[in-house]
């Protein structure tokens, strides 16, 4: 019976540990997409000469998919003027250069938080994905 | 005191793999951003041709522009949301040729004292190597 007790106790704790490692492994995975769905993203505004309203869109609808959250919560600063490609990193303009920066907020940083009296608020985390790429689109 | 001795060790045990993983995720979203940030190096680059030697019917690339586009886009790089520091962040390009064509290759560097904090394990430097070359667009990591 003593044991029993023992268990009783011990268990939980025990279990947090192993809801961990999935919840890690779930977010590796879920940023490793993310970063590919970036990837090609990019590949096409390089090629528009910057994010373009469907490009944007679908990235931010892919992303929230993929995060489990909503598009708003989604955070994407980027330049909305067309940028072309430049012979010369001093050229005219802003030198053909498309600046981006996405948030994405993750909800869950902690398996079994409210065991450890941690609210929903503090067990919160973001992803931020940010650089500058050279735009490829030829000047008209 | 048994089952002390077991809960304990077991504890450690489970608190030393998961300090593992999460520093090991940690290396790999590093190594995903390192990649980005020499592929948007690299491919920049690539773009910038020497205007004179291409008027005379040569696809080469300017050199010094290529430096100035590399300094800039370092200067852009902030502290990363994951803790590495701008100082810890480098970016180097080489240009050398291969049977004729020219190769751009942008290394990005992230380095501190040890990204594992466990004391076994050692790892001090990321390094993510992108090539673009002139003809063709190839490019590997």
């Amino acid at each position: 019976m003593k044991q029993m007790i023992i268990l009783m106790a011990v268990l939980p704790i025990l279990l947090v540990f192993v809801l961990q490692f999935s919840v890690q492994e779930q977010r590796r995975y879920e940023i490793a997409r993310g970063e590919a769905l970036l990837a090609v993203s990019i590949e096409k505004a390089k090629m528009e000469g910057g994010f373009t309203l469907t490009n944007k869109s679908q990235l931010l609808g892919d992303l929230a998919k993929l995060f489990q959250v909503t598009r708003d919560e989604i955070q994407m600063d980027t330049s909305s003027s067309v940028k072309y490609r430049q012979n010369s990193a001093e050229g005219i303009g802003d030198r053909g250069e498309i600046p981006y920066k996405i948030i994405i907020p993750i909800k869950k940083v902690m398996a079994g938080a409210s065991l450890f009296g941690i609210s929903e608020e503090e067990n919160r985390g973001q992803y931020v994905m940010e650089g500058t790429f050279a735009s490829e689109r030829l000047m008209p | 005191m048994k089952t002390v001795i077991i809960f304990l060790s077991l504890l450690t045990i489970h608190l030393g793999l998961l300090v593992y993983q999460s520093d090991a995720n940690r290396v790999y979203y590093l190594e995903k951003q390192a990649s980005r940030l020499a592929r948007e190096c690299a491919a920049g680059a690539v773009g910038l041709f020497d205007e004179e030697a291409f008027a005379m019917g040569k696809m080469e690339l300017n050199q010094v522009e290529i430096e100035k586009y590399r300094r800039d886009l370092l200067g852009k790089v902030k502290d990363g949301s994951l803790g590495v520091k701008k100082q810890n962040i480098d970016l180097t390009v080489n240009i050398t040729e291969l049977s004729g064509n020219q190769i751009v290759i942008a290394t990005a560097k992230y380095w501190e004292d040890d990204f594992f904090r466990l004391p076994f394990l050692e790892k001090n430097m990321i390094e993510k190597q992108i090539s673009y070359s002139v003809e063709g667009r190839m490019y590997e990591e």
